[in-house]
Order: structure tokens, then C-alpha cells, then sequence
């Protein structure tokens, strides 16, 4: 159980994370909010990279403030850049990590590193150098050097920016996988990620957080809100002007557009109410 | 660390530059190297190693910015050991490249040269390039590495240029910053213009003020190095540690000697003593020498043990060593000095048996250097009798000596009075005899490590030409002392029936020579 009470973080006079309170349990937790949210700040305060201002966090009793080290023994994380050794092979450079974590023995280090390029789908990669590795698999070491010690907490910032439709479908299958045994925080600001991976999520606006217990939750938020409707081509350089309205999807086919609207109330006479998406929802959050 | 050095092989970039530096600078050692004594004036060479080491530092950091491998090791357990394999990897690095520097200049000097390496030689030489270039290359490393991971940013490849010639000898010469502080800052010999050609014993020679300059810049550079690296100045212990670094850094230059040697008159000649010298014997003498270790500072307390009919007498003393007290049997006494002599006036009806107590200082004596000295028994460094002082030949007179003797490396001191257990040197001299710096010995010649044994016999020859002339065209009989120092005394020649010194100079000794050994002068 991770627990997060009056969690804050001040850079100089500037407060980029408001007193986050949460309690979190096994599964994958997405994190979803913009760019300049605070998604990597929360992240580095959880990896201990960061110091919060006040507050406190607790992982199955262990507190950040007193048993720094016991706790990061308990963390994997992989940073939006993952810090890798281009010149190093991936057996190397997971070997290296492994050694950062006082795994001593030799012999487990070479257990465990096998045992996790398997994980990650990079068994017949251990002797390529990381310089040679495409951005997915660089993502997957990234994922590897995180969960080599079994950690109870892993945190994931941004995972998916970068990555091809495939490499992403399968980093989303080996992010849930890993979710069976532990908490998994999946930072990111692509709500397909969030919907295609996780049961919970915590979004993030200014450094106010604010946790849905399932994702059904936030896409209530836009209901009542979405709307569809078909119009010219014409008329729709007009509809783009409009205030209250926001197009969040058009399509043209045979000189009509297909548009899908965010509106707290029927915008046109001609539209018609649609089922939300947890995107929609999201934006919903964001405007509110 | 084995992983540190992987990565690096695997940038040929970087072992490129360093192996065509290396190349480099056996070529340029191959073409321009005569002697060891040459080895000092690779400086320059050695600043321009400096900065490349400085630019492979920030290039490390650079490389680290750009895989951010800093936010990855603040979240292991044990990230803070990934710096601290870092930085014995710099040690291997920089001891690396050192070593093969050392090696290729040892077997230039040995096969090419054919110079004899002695163990007090290859220590001279592995002292000296330790201290100016391994420490340097190490030094360079950790500020480029530590500002750049500060300060990640293009204008710090300006400021570390900066910060290179602020090191360097070469702001030595310019003087961008204050004199005063520039022995401080430069991490590297400041002093191989003078000790080259004028203070030969302190020649690649380092000097305690040189070993805490040294001490300091790396104390300097872990305090940089802890608070550039976030996951190392967050332990609890380094931020203690780091307090510490602070009070020591600015401690040492109020506590300890610079490095620095100044540059001081070395023509000392004795000149008629102006006054009357009364008539006085000395029986004996009971000194304190302490020996600073800083430029040319020494001082000593003298009880000069003596007999004079006259109220009074007069001394010879080098004029630039300061009389701070001066007593006859406990008593004030007036006294007036007069180029290399004092006068000294008795109170009235005081004369008779008595001791005659002195204190006295000196920065500016030319045989007194900052981690060696050549006091030389026939010269006025101590209050000699004017007879002897103007004829320490004719006129040598044995005295009972009593010395006690504090400075560092009195281990190698050669001197012609015996160590007793208590650690103080006594006997009866023609005066007292202590030299100390690295000498070698053969037969009856010591001579200075900075001479060959080629000069050395050279000197003695060309001495011993003009002798045995002057005795034919004199008519006189002089023999050369047995015992001869070839040493770099300022008194470029001087002699007592016992032992003779001779300084390796360029110019005809016969002046000399006809003063010391015939009391002639032409």
C-alpha cells in the first residue's frame, strides 16, 4: 500500500505539487494530465529523486523521510530519459544497475538478468551494445533495469512517447503483466495509454491532483457533454469561432464533416448527444 | 570502474585525442629533452594536457546530461557508489596516462641520454611529475565533470577555459589576479624560472608549500565534486564533510608555507670590516636553528661562549640576517651594524669571560631555501670572528659547536659535527657545516644531484689548475682540503683547511681563489 499525506513540493516561492493526499494498492494507477502538470515531479518524489516540501509517503510502512535507501530498494523506476550507457551491452549495463542495487553475488546478478531480458522480450539481446537497440527496446532495458530487483513500487514517466503503434502495444501488454505483482504508476499525457492499460487513474492540472477510483468515473465527467453532427463544409469555418464549443474530432467524406463537440449544453439544433470517451472526460477535468 | 574504462575505449573520439597526445608528447620529449633538469620546462606542454583533460571532464558530465543517467542513480540504493567508482576511475585514468608519460621520459633519459638513474633521481623526478602533472591531469577531470554537471551549458566550456588559465602557470606570469594568491592557485610549478637558474637545490624539488598547495587543490576539488553531485551532497555524512572541506580549504593558507620562492639577491661578498675587532677569542658556540620551510625564512639563538680583552669588538654577519636581540651575560648590549659587520659596544667594565646571545632572522638569504639549505662554515650566516670571517683558511680557528637543528628533511643533512641521541649536533669544526638537500657522494667529492659527475670533477679540475698555478707564480704551497663540495652556494667559491666548496659556475673561480687560499687579492 503506498500512502501519500500533505505530499508538496515547493521549487523556490513556486508550489508545483499541492498537497497530495492518496492511498494506493497492487494494480496499474495511470497518472494522466499535461505537459507541466507536475506528472515528472510527483514521479521524482516518489523515486526519491526529490525531496517533497512537506508531507510524507509510506510504502507498506516504510517512509520516505526516514529509510530513504530501504525504500528505493523497493522502487523501480524508469525516467522519462532513461539513463542508459550507450557503450555498454544491455547484459552490461543491467550487470551495472544490479551492482547500484547491492546485488553482490555474481552468480544472482547473472540469474536475474536473464531472467528479466526474457521479461522484457529481450533474451537474445543481452550482448548488443545499448547504442544499437531501437527506441522500444531501449524503453524495454529502461523497464528491466526497473523491475530487476522485484521492486514493490514501479513507476513509469512517459513510457510510450517515441514508440511505434507496435512497440507500444506490446510495452502497454508488459506493463500490465507486471501490474499482477505490484503497484505500477504509469505517468503520461496520451489518454489512449491510460484506457488500453489501466483500472484507476490520478490526474494532474497545476499541481493539483485528483484521484478516479476507475476509469468510468472520469468519463462521467463529460457526460451529457459530447455531441455529434454532420454539417457542410461552409458552415464549418463558422462552428470553429464558437466559444463554448469545442471540436475534439472532425472527419470530412463526400463534402460533409463529421464533428464530435465537447458543449455543456446542445450547441446546434442539428446535434445529437454521444457516449463519452475517457479522453473527453479528461478534457472535461482539464476545463473545469 | 572495468565498465567506466569500457565505455571509454568505445568512443574512439576521446582515445584518439589522448593517444595522439601521448604520441605527441614523446616526439616533442625525443626532440627537445637534453637532461632531466629539462623535464620542468614541459609545462606548457603539460598545461595544454591539463585542458584536455579538463574538456574529456565536461565532456563525461555532457555525455551523462544527455543519457540523464543522474536522475536514474538518484533512485538506486547505492547510486552515490556509481560517482564513487567514478572517481577512481579518473584516478586509473589520469594515472594511466601519467604513467606511460613517466615511462616514456625515464627510458628517453636512460637509453637515449644515457643518464644514470639513481634511486634519489627517479624519486626527484616521480615527486615532481607526480605533483605537476599527475595531480593536475586529476584535478582537471573533476572540476571539468563537476562544472559541467552544475552548470550544463555551452558558456561552461568558456568558463572552464577561464578557470584553465587561472590554474595554470601561465597566469603566474601574466598576473590576472592578485600576487598573492596565485602560489594558491596554480596547480602546477610556479617556481621553475628560479629555482632552474638560481636556487639549483630547490630545482624540481617539491617544497611542503607545493605538497599543501597540492593537498588544498584537492581538497578544493572533492568539495566541488560533493556538491555538484546531488545523491553525494544529500548523504548526511558528506554534508559534514563538505563543512569541513570549507574550514580546511581556507585554513590552509594562513597555517601553512606557499610555494612560492622569491627572487633574492645572491651576490653576497664580504667587504673590510669598517670597525676595530678588538681582540677576542671564541671558545664556543650553543645555537637553535629553525628552518622555516617557507621561501628563504630561517632564524636561530646563538650563546656564543667567548673571551675578549676589549669592551669592544666587532662580528661578521651577513647584513641581511636581523639581529632581533642581542645580550652580553643576560645584559641589553648597543650595538651598530655596518654592511656585513657588527659592532658591538660592552657595558663598561664587562669584558672578560662571557656569553654572547643572539637572535636573529632572515628572509633573505639566498643559501637558505624553502626545503633546502647550504650553511657553510666559512661564511658569516653565523656571528663568525672577523679573522676567520675574512680568511677562514689562514685564520681557521676550531670552536666547540652545539647545535640543535629543526627542519624537515634533516634525515639527508651532511654535516661535520656528530648526531647525538638527544638530536643535536656537537663537535669541534672550523666551523659549523650543514647542508641539506640531495647530495651524492664519490670518493671525496659530494656533490649537488643537480650536477653530473662530470661537472663535479670538472669544477674540482679547473680549481686545481688555478691552484697549482698560483702556488708556482706565488711560490706558495696550498693543497686542496681533502673533503670538496660541489654545491650552489652564493659564495660561488670559499674553503677552511678542511673542506672546500665549489659552486659550478661559468665564470673564472682564480678571484676567488686567490682570497680564500692565498689571502691574495689582485
Amino acid at each position: 500500500m503506498l500512502e501519500l499525506t500533505g505530499v508538496t513540493k515547493k521549487f523556490g516561492k513556486r508550489e508545483v505539487l499541492h498537497e497530495i493526499n492518496l492511498s494506493i494498492d497492487k494494480g496499474i494507477i495511470g497518472l494522466l494530465g499535461p505537459n507541466g502538470a507536475g506528472k515528472t515531479t510527483f514521479l521524482r518524489i516518489l523515486a526519491t529523486v526529490y525531496e517533497p516540501t512537506a508531507g510524507s509517503i509510506r510504502l507498506n510502512g516504510i517512509s520516505w523521510s526516514k529509510q530513504a535507501e530501504e525504500a528505493r530498494k523497493r522502487i523501480g523506476y524508469l525516467p522519462q530519459h532513461v539513463g542508459l550507457f550507450p557503450a555498454l551491452t544491455s547484459y552490461e549495463y543491467l550487470d551495472y544497475i544490479a551492482v547500484l542495487r547491492s546485488i553482490s553475488s555474481k552468480k544472482d546478478r547473472k540469474q536475474l538478468i536473464e531472467q528479466v531480458l526474457r521479461e522484457v522480450n529481450l533474451g537474445d539481446r543481452a550482448a548488443t551494445r545499448i547504442r544499437r537497440l531501437s527506441g522500444g527496446m531501449k524503453q524495454r532495458l529502461g523497464i528491466a533495469q526497473a523491475i530487476i530487483h522485484n521492486p514493490d513500487l514501479l513507476l513509469v514517466d512517459e513510457p510510450t512517447a517515441g514508440l511505434d503503434p507496435e512497440e507500444r502495444f506490446r510495452f502497454r501488454g508488459l506493463l500490465r503483466r507486471l501490474a499482477e505483482q505490484r503497484t505500477v504508476i504509469l505517468s503520461t499525457h496520451i489518454t489512449e495509454d491510460v484506457s488500453m492499460t489501466c483500472d484507476r487513474v490520478c490526474m494532474i492540472k497545476q499541481g493539483f491532483l485528483e484521484y478516479f477510483p476507475s476509469l468510468s468515473e472520469v468519463v462521467k465527467l463529460a457526460s451529457s457533454k459530447v455531441w455529434t453532427m454532420k454539417i457542410p463544409n461552409e458552415q464549418f469555418y463558422q462552428l470553429k469561432e464558437h466559444k463554448h464549443v469545442q471540436i475534439v474530432h472532425s472527419s470530412e467524406a463526400d463534402g460533409m464533416i463529421s464533428l464530435r463537440m465537447l458543449a455543456d449544453e446542445k450547441p446546434y439544433p442539428e446535434a445529437v448527444p454521444a457516449e463519452p470517451t475517457l479522453e473527453e472526460g479528461y478534457m472535461t477535468w482539464l476545463k473545469a | 570502474m572495468r565498465k567506466e574504462w569500457k565505455q571509454f575505449w568505445m568512443q574512439p573520439q576521446y582515445w584518439v585525442m589522448f593517444l595522439a597526445a601521448e604520441m605527441l608528447f614523446i616526439a616533442v620529449t625525443f626532440r627537445l629533452l637534453e637532461s632531466w633538469q629539462d623535464i620542468s620546462g614541459m609545462i606548457f606542454f603539460i598545461m595544454a594536457f591539463n585542458l584536455m583533460f579538463l574538456m574529456y571532464g565536461a565532456e563525461q558530465a555532457r555525455l551523462e546530461a544527455r543519457n540523464h543517467t543522474a536522475e536514474l542513480l538518484s533512485s538506486l540504493p547505492y547510486g552515490a557508489r556509481y560517482y564513487g567508482l567514478k572517481f577512481l576511475y579518473w584516478v586509473s585514468h589520469s594515472g594511466l596516462w601519467y604513467l606511460v608519460f613517466l615511462a616514456s621520459l625515464l627510458v628517453l633519459l636512460r637509453f637515449h641520454h644515457h643518464t644514470e638513474l639513481s634511486k634519489s633521481l627517479v624519486t626527484i623526478i616521480f615527486l615532481y611529475t607526480f605533483s605537476n602533472w599527475f595531480v593536475p591531469f586529476l584535478l582537471s577531470l573533476i572540476i571539468g565533470y563537476s562544472l559541467f554537471t552544475l552548470w550544463p551549458s555551452i558558456v561552461t566550456y568558456v568558463v572552464l577555459a577561464a578557470l584553465w588559465i587561472v590554474l595554470s602557470p601561465y597566469n603566474h606570469f601574466v598576473q590576472i589576479l592578485p600576487a598573492k594568491l596565485l602560489p594558491w592557485l596554480a596547480i602546477s610549478d610556479t617556481n621553475f624560472e628560479f629555482t632552474r637558474y638560481l636556487f639549483a637545490t630547490e630545482h624540481m624539488i617539491v617544497n611542503s608549500g607545493a605538497v599543501w598547495q597540492r593537498i588544498m587543490s584537492v581538497l578544493a576539488a572533492a568539495l566541488i565534486y560533493i556538491l555538484a553531485i546531488r545523491v553525494i551532497r544529500k548523504i548526511k555524512v558528506m554534508k559534514v564533510l563538505a563543512v569541513l572541506l570549507v574550514v580546511s580549504i581556507g585554513a590552509i593558507p594562513f597555517l601553512f608555507p606557499n610555494q612560492e620562492i622569491s627572487d633574492i639577491s645572491r651576490a653576497m661578498e664580504l667587504e673590510a670590516d669598517p670597525y676595530e675587532p678588538g681582540k677576542y677569542v671564541i671558545e664556543s658556540y650553543k645555537m637553535d636553528i629553525r628552518h622555516a620551510g617557507e621561501d628563504h625564512d630561517f632564524s636561530y639563538r646563538a650563546d656564543v661562549s667567548l673571551k675578549t680583552e676589549a669592551d669592544q669588538f666587532s662580528i661578521a654577519l651577513w647584513n641581511v640576517i636581523q639581529i632581533d636581540s642581542l645580550r652580553w651575560n643576560g645584559k641589553q648590549v648597543a650595538y651598530e651594524r655596518s654592511g656585513n659587520w657588527v659592532n658591538i659596544t660592552l657595558p663598561q667594565e664587562e669584558s672578560g669571560e662571557g656569553i654572547l646571545h643572539l637572535e636573529t632572522r632572515s628572509s633573505a638569504y639566498s643559501d637558505m631555501n624553502p626545503s633546502s639549505f647550504e650553511l657553510l662554515p666559512t661564511l658569516p650566516w653565523y656571528p663568525m670572528h672577523p679573522d676567520e670571517a675574512m680568511n677562514p683558511m689562514g685564520s681557521a680557528a676550531r670552536e666547540h659547536y652545539e647545535i640543535k637543528l629543526s627542519s624537515a628533511g634533516s634525515d639527508r643533512l651532511i654535516t661535520n659535527l656528530d648526531p647525538s641521541f638527544a638530536g643535536t649536533l656537537s663537535g669541534e669544526a672550523y666551523g659549523p657545516m650543514l647542508l641539506n638537500a640531495i647530495y651524492e657522494k664519490h670518493d671525496s667529492i659530494v656533490h649537488l644531484i643537480h650536477y653530473s659527475d662530470e661537472t663535479a670533477d670538472q669544477s674540482l679540475q679547473s680549481v686545481t689548475s688555478v691552484i697549482n698555478r698560483l702556488n708556482k707564480e706565488l711560490n706558495a704551497d696550498v693543497k686542496i682540503p681533502e673533503q670538496v663540495y660541489v654545491v650552489s652556494s652564493a659564495s660561488a667559491f670559499s674553503a677552511n683547511p678542511e673542506q672546500i666548496f665549489i659552486t659550478p659556475i661559468k665564470v673564472s673561480l682564480e678571484d676567488k681563489i686567490r682570497k680564500y687560499l692565498f689571502n691574495n687579492n689582485r
